[in-house]
């Protein structure tokens, strides 16, 4: 709020206190910067507009703010909320602003993309900072999001912007300028529309130079190939559809965070931070030029075809797993292959979808390709949905006996094991029983967080359970909703 | 967690700031208690503590105030700084709930004044440059305003109406959708 003020000095701007009567209008006699940081904690943008009333002084105070807010539960109505919003900017006289922030209602009826488009120029000619707008989230156009007649709606040259977050309406395509720079604009989320994509790359590659974090949700109106040519930017999130070729030329690029790249091709060598969102990872299509061996994070969402992904590093700080393996035997037997080499990390963390094969044998499966790790964290399946979880045939590998096998796996490095979503059933207590026994001593500490969905209550004989699957001096913690359980 | 008082104690072996309030009354404080005034805090990077600051537009009464709520912050602060707040640490997240309660707590008692001692705090915070202070004050104004008509926001701050009946009416009509 204050980050327009001066250091000041004693002596300095303000009249020495002066004795006030009773009657004394001390509000008004307020710099308007302490004004304006009072109506903008009214938190209600009509409220502030009324303001305006109250006196000649008064009349601009509101209409200089240094943000206009137009959200929340004091916001106008949804029938009359583009209105409001039209006569709001129309009214608003400050020739810079820091941050435009319209949150249209929900129940707002199908807002035409032309009705948002002179908000957008607002902010291309006034704004010096944040522009945050978001449009009604419409079911239907979640569902259904090619229903509808496409509308285009045009974001202007914001030269001033900082940070721009559009969260549209999927059957708006949103038009980008050729010409001009979005010269200040470090942050970009763009999400629920349509673009083209040769409009896309001009932006990423040639309009936005101090970019260093972006975030894209959108449908390419016709199939076309991406190019992200960038220096600055860090973060690339990119869920993009109706994409070919996926180019990303990044030598900041840190974090890449990626779906729907049927092929993509990769230079980042400061990479450090992978989501892997795409079904396969195919060495010929997918292509990871000048990165090292070494991520941070690995975090892959699909276990279908990913081996070349999980062997392309050779060590990985936190690698996260998403294991949902459906019933039928060739899957299961796919996931044993594809994990059947995984680099070595320091921090396992799998969560289980669901869980239509054993814990045990899945979860050895991982362990025993990734026995040096020092903790292990598992997410398992919302036991609160039965229907979720169809059990595997009957000669399926991982009702093997051999598969339970533990024979010759030792976690020597294993300190920390952290359960969550936990019920406490006889499958858990086994697989944890399994665990102890290739531990050795050097494990500290046992986390469990209970399930917050619905299931058995937790009681003391289930943590007592837990406790004497371990060797007595091991650090046991079971968490319920949060809090730490006691039972004393 | 540190226990209320702990972590000024600390810092009172480390330095002693003297303040002086416009009538001329002197405040000792701990650095720790006079740096949640960034106003303060630049004099003292800059080195220009010695022999006090001066406040000549704090009058001792409020000073006494705006020192008695940083003190309390200032614990709060170092407080925050030990503690640790992943989601596995729920003891201490248990201990950090308290304590923001007990100031929470603080905050509201600290706020019972009448209406010219709240102006007062908030010029004092504007000037000093404590954003929290100014945050809760500025809070407590906005939250005496909510929900009233423009009659009753005028009555309750003394607010003398200049404008015309005109003028009014055509503001009204400008912000037609803020009346609605």
């Amino acid at each position: 709020m204050g980050e327009g003020r001066h250091r000041r000095r004693p002596g300095g701007m303000l009249p020495p206190p002066q004795i006030m009567g009773e009657g004394e209008d001390r509000i008004s006699a307020l710099p308007d910067e302490l004004l304006h940081i009072i109506l903008l904690r009214l938190c209600s943008p009509r409220a502030a507009a009324r303001t305006s009333v109250l006196s000649r002084s008064w009349r601009h105070i509101w209409a200089r703010l240094p943000r206009l807010i137009l959200e929340g539960p004091d916001a106008p109505p949804p029938a009359s909320f583009l209105d409001s919003v039209d006569a709001a900017l129309a009214s608003f006289s400050a020739p810079v602003v820091k941050e435009l922030h319209i949150n249209t209602p929900n129940s707002c009826p199908g807002v035409p993309a032309l009705r948002v488009a002179p908000w957008l120029r607002f902010a291309s000619q006034r704004l010096v900072g944040t522009l945050f707008l978001i449009a009604p989230l419409l079911i239907s156009s979640i569902l259904k999001p090619d229903v509808g007649g496409e509308e285009e709606l045009e974001l202007p040259v914001c030269e001033g912007a900082t940070t721009i977050k559009l969260y549209l309406e999927h059957r708006w395509r949103l038009r980008l300028c050729p010409a001009g720079v979005f010269s200040a604009l470090t942050d970009l989320v763009i999400k629920f529309c349509r673009m083209d994509g040769t409009e896309l790359t001009a932006l990423l590659s040639t309009q936005c130079p101090r970019l260093r974090n972006l975030r894209i949700q959108a449908k390419l109106v016709t199939l076309s190939d991406i190019s992200i040519r960038s220096d600055s930017l860090e973060s690339l999130w990119f869920h993009v559809r109706n994409m070919g070729q996926l180019e990303v030329i990044t030598p900041r690029l840190e974090v890449l965070d990626v779906s729907q790249a049927i092929e993509a091709h990769l230079s980042a060598p400061k990479l450090a931070e992978v989501v892997w969102n795409v079904d396969t990872f195919d060495p010929c299509r997918h292509q990871f030029t000048d990165e090292g061996l070494h991520l941070r994070l690995l975090k892959i969402n699909h276990n279908s075809l990913v081996a070349s992904l999980l062997q392309r590093f050779d060590t990985v700080g936190e690698l996260k797993l998403s294991v949902s393996i459906s019933p039928e035997i060739a899957k299961y037997n796919s996931f044993l292959h594809e994990t059947s080499k995984l680099p070595k990390c320091e921090t396992l963390s799998v969560s289980s979808l669901w869980n239509n094969h054993g814990l045990t044998p899945t979860m050895f499966h991982l362990l025993r390709n990734c026995n040096s790790i020092r903790k292990f964290s598992v997410q398992l399946v919302d036991s609160s949905n039965p229907s979720l979880r169809q059990p595997c045939p009957l000669p399926c590998p991982c009702r093997l006996e051999e598969s339970c096998k533990i024979d010759g796996i030792t976690l020597d490095s294993l300190e920390e094991i952290e359960i969550s979503f936990f019920t406490c059933s006889h499958e858990e207590l086994e697989f944890l029983e399994q665990v102890s026994r290739c531990c050795v001593a050097i494990l500290k500490k046992l986390v469990i967080n209970y399930t917050p969905f619905p299931a058995p209550p937790l009681t003391k004989e289930a943590c007592e359970k837990v406790r004497s699957k371990f060797h007595p001096n091991l650090e046991v913690e079971i968490y319920k909703d949060w809090r730490l359980v006691h039972f004393d | 967690m540190a226990s209320a008082g702990s972590g000024d104690e600390k810092a009172a072996a480390a330095a002693m700031i003297t303040l002086i309030s416009s009538d001329n009354e002197k405040f000792e404080v701990t650095e720790a208690t006079a740096t949640l005034s960034q106003t303060i805090r630049h004099m003292i990077e800059d080195g220009c503590t010695d022999g006090g600051v001066p406040l000549p537009n704090v009058t001792s009464k409020i000073l006494a105030r705006v020192i008695e709520y940083c003190k309390k912050h200032a614990t709060a602060a170092a407080g925050e700084e030990g503690s640790s707040s992943s989601f596995s640490d729920a003891a201490f997240l248990e201990v950090d709930r308290a304590f923001l309660e007990e100031l929470e707590e603080f905050d509201d008692a600290f706020l019972e004044v009448d209406r010219a001692t709240l102006f007062d705090l908030i010029l004092a915070a504007n000037y000093l440059d404590i954003k929290g202070l100014l945050n809760l004050t500025c809070q407590k104004v906005a939250d005496s305003v909510k929900g009233k008509t423009p009659e009753q926001i005028r009555e309750m701050y003394n607010i003398v109406n200049d404008l015309t009946p005109e003028e009014e009416a055509e503001i009204r009509r400008e912000t037609q959708w803020a009346f609605e």
